[in-house]
């Protein structure tokens, strides 16, 4: 384009966008200099400066969660003991995107973005973080969740390209036994529904949560644009449907109760609700915010805890199942909580 | 190749020299890829980013996004459509395309304000950059066909999405390099992607003219034929409408022959984010030289033609033959050469034979045409596979490919009326 001949008015004008060209990088570093100068991000650095690393997770009643403070430990899994009040976060070797932690086992799941194509995969670790099995994943991790016994972790992904659009997506979960053995895919479980067998090619299963048993669990099925509640069992390789209207169930602890996400009536978006078992009944939790988006885990008998965004990035949210109560921040800068009793 | 279409052409152009319109021509085309560069870069950095980005901050899930933005695909549509028809109501095309250029530069500045709390309103930005596309490409396209002489219309056009396609390319590698300088700080981003989205529209408002439509002035009338259905009333016009339809129904998508590649191959799908890189930038290299090859041998054939590569690209794909990766690269080589036949091609064709006053519209149908039976050859494609098996779903669509070339072929060219 450079041999063309120019009139003045076009030149004058192509000046102009020059000049614009040179303003808009004055203006980008302009930004990027006076939006870093910024209190926030450096307190939230100090927040992780002086942490301790840790080598095993603490005795006790714990929270592991994945450090989202800004600094060269962003992306690790931290733990908090919960009954420290300040909940100060100790951080651990390992880095993870989602992460899952009961009775001395873990899951973690992760993206290796450093090379491409992006893979995707899964490891099982103890609490010395010692790994003891890894899993190829088909997806980007979504949702983990290990068994109150530590006993089988439950790990659910997207995956693409399963559908005839492109726009959507489809989860794929599987089940696997912390001691090592194959991984059980939830789409081979046979489902029943009304005293009948059920099956559809677009069934997608998502947001295994366990009983204490290790192997009685519920999770979320979707078929023909309905998102179901299932209750299953992995040794038997079974699932029924319970009820409709229920996404990424969450067990309490004493089995009585499970906080999950409903989507919302109008609009694009979820809000939590509680289910009692016994009655049948649901009620909505007062989440605050117009949707909620994670299964949640209990903090204790009467309080969920997930991640939500906060004024900087995400953070870490407690709310009581009363359905009156609105939600507290506990923890800035943090992700995906896992609450370990024992 | 570009630049020997200077050596070929050096005679016709010391001719062209002497009129200072046809200088005016080219510089037009450029300005509105650089235009088309800027706004992709800007609108590819988010798109990379923004799954990464919302289950980070605002831990929303992909999925619902998937779901917002599927079920929209017709609003779109209809924004297409509302801009051809504006455009050649006013005759102001390019106010027309700036409006759409706005609409998506606001969308950035959105995403930093919002920070992607409600799911609802991440729906809303991404729908409304949607919308800001599906208006700006017939005027846009308008523009472009209206500013290239008759004979170098192809060209013209492969000039335009060679550096569109650039930006596609060069968008997900600058918020690549801007988190890899500044780690999560996504705001830095989109801060970024809405500058250029700026540059880009500034680009447009003082690079590119209002192409003056010398047929109609001419004439010394300025007819009003710019109903809905004006572009139905040429015969060409229908006849290049009806070929873009046919074509549409018979193609598999991008997509399904990635998942067919990499299925066949046995290689896992985290390549096919890859396919459609490597893809883009076979597109980017082949735009040119297949533009310029379509100006000599004819838009119809090159068009109608180029559908044998996409039957290659499912033969690499289908045979495992060369084996993997190769068979990629052949693969993603072929489609490429599809993309750069029949993207850029089939609105030079279209615009060549489209009246001035109505050429956005015309332009805006025939992208609608295409798309439309794009979408249901998708279906019924996915249908096939599911209840058939892949080799039969292939195998009929290639079938159907190749007696839509033979018929096109020998049906009456339409060649002949274009440099009239």
């Amino acid at each position: 384009m450079g041999d063309r001949q120019t009139s003045g008015p076009a030149r004058s004008r192509q000046l102009l966008f020059l000049a614009g060209c040179a303003a808009a990088v004055l203006t980008v570093a302009g930004y990027v200099m006076l939006t870093t100068s910024r209190s926030g991000s450096r307190a939230a650095a100090s927040a992780t400066a002086s942490a301790p690393i840790i080598t095993a997770v603490p005795e006790g009643a714990v929270m592991l969660f994945r450090n989202a403070a800004p600094g060269p430990l962003y992306g690790r899994i931290a733990v908090a003991t919960l009954a420290n009040a300040d909940l100060s976060r100790q951080i651990t070797p390992i880095a993870c995107e989602r992460v899952h932690y009961a009775a001395g086992w873990g899951v973690c799941m992760m993206s290796d973005e450093a090379r491409l194509p992006i893979r995707y995969s899964a490891f099982i670790f103890d609490r010395f973080f010692e790994r003891h099995q890894t899993i190829a994943l088909t997806g980007p991790p979504v949702r983990a969740r290990v068994s109150p016994d530590g006993r089988r972790a439950a790990l659910t992904v997207f995956e693409r390209g399963h559908s005839y659009a492109d726009e959507s997506f489809s989860t794929k979960t599987i089940i696997v036994d912390t001691t090592g053995g194959p991984a059980a895919d939830l789409e081979q479980f046979a489902v029943e529904k009304d005293g009948h067998g059920f099956k559809a090619v677009d069934f997608n299963f998502w947001g295994v949560t366990f009983a204490r048993d290790g192997d009685r669990f519920f999770a979320t099925l979707k078929t023909g644009g309905e998102r179901y509640l299932v209750r299953g069992s992995v040794d038997a390789r079974t699932m029924t449907v319970v009820r409709p209207g229920v996404e990424c169930p969450s067990l309490s602890p004493d089995g009585a109760l499970i906080v999950f996400k409903k989507p919302l009536q109008h609009g694009i978006g979820w809000h939590l609700n509680v289910l009692d078992l016994a009655t049948g009944t649901e009620r909505p939790l007062n989440q605050v915010r117009p949707s909620v988006d994670d299964q949640v885990d209990w903090f204790d008998d009467r309080q969920v805890v997930y991640h939500d965004s906060a004024s900087e990035g995400t953070g870490i949210w407690v709310l009581p199942v009363d359905g009156v109560t609105p939600p507290r921040l506990i923890l800035p800068h943090a992700y995906s909580p896992a609450i370990s009793r024992n | 190749m570009y630049r020997g279409d200077w050596l070929l052409r050096l005679p016709a152009l010391s001719r062209d020299a002497r009129n200072p319109l046809r200088w005016r021509v080219g510089a037009n085309v450029w300005a509105l890829g650089v235009t088309s560069l800027l706004t992709d870069i800007s609108s590819e950095m988010v798109v990379s980013i923004l799954p990464a980005y919302l289950v980070m901050t605002g831990g929303l899930a992909p999925l619902a996004l998937g779901i917002a933005t599927g079920l929209h695909e017709g609003g779109p549509l209809f924004a297409a459509w509302a801009g051809g028809l504006i455009a050649d109501r006013s005759g102001r095309r390019k106010l027309t395309a700036g409006l759409g250029y706005g609409v998506s530069a606001i969308c950035r500045l959105g995403w930093l304000l919002l920070s992607g709390r409600s799911m609802s309103a991440v729906a809303g930005l991404v729908l409304s950059d949607r919308f800001g596309k599906a208006i700006r490409t017939a005027p846009r396209d308008a523009v472009i066909s209206l500013s290239a002489a008759p004979d170098q219309l192809a060209t013209a056009f492969g000039v335009h999405r060679a550096l569109d396609a650039a930006g596609a390319a060069l968008g997900p590698v600058l918020a690549f390099v801007v988190l890899r300088q500044l780690p999560h700080r996504y705001d830095v981003v989109f801060f970024t992607s809405f500058v250029v989205s700026l540059l880009g529209v500034l680009a447009l408002a003082l690079l590119v003219t209002e192409p003056v439509d010398r047929a109609t002035i001419a004439a010394g009338v300025r007819e009003r034929r710019s109903d809905a259905f004006a572009v139905f009333a040429d015969a060409p016009a229908r006849r290049v409408l009806a070929l873009a339809a046919a074509f549409g129904l018979v193609t598999i998508g991008d997509a399904f022959v990635y998942l067919l590649l990499v299925k066949r191959s046995q290689a896992g799908p985290e390549w096919i984010p890859l396919l459609y890189t490597a893809t883009a930038v076979a597109f980017l290299v082949l735009a040119i030289p297949v533009g310029y090859a379509a100006d000599r041998i004819g838009r119809r054939s090159v068009f109608v033609f180029g559908h044998g590569f996409l039957v290659l690209s499912y033969a690499a794909a289908f045979s495992r033959f060369p084996v993997w990766p190769w068979n990629a690269l052949v693969c993603v080589a072929s489609l490429g050469a599809f993309s750069a036949a029949s993207d850029g091609v089939l609105p030079s064709l279209a615009g060549g034979l489209l009246p001035a006053n109505t050429r956005a519209l015309g332009l805006a149908w025939v992208a609608t045409a295409a798309s439309a039976a794009r979408f249901c050859s998708a279906i019924v494609f996915g249908w096939l596979w599911t209840r058939a098996g892949e080799r039969f779903a292939v195998l009929t669509f290639s079938v159907a490919l190749l007696a839509v070339v033979c018929g096109a072929a020998s049906a009456r060219t339409l060649e002949t009326s274009v440099n009239g």
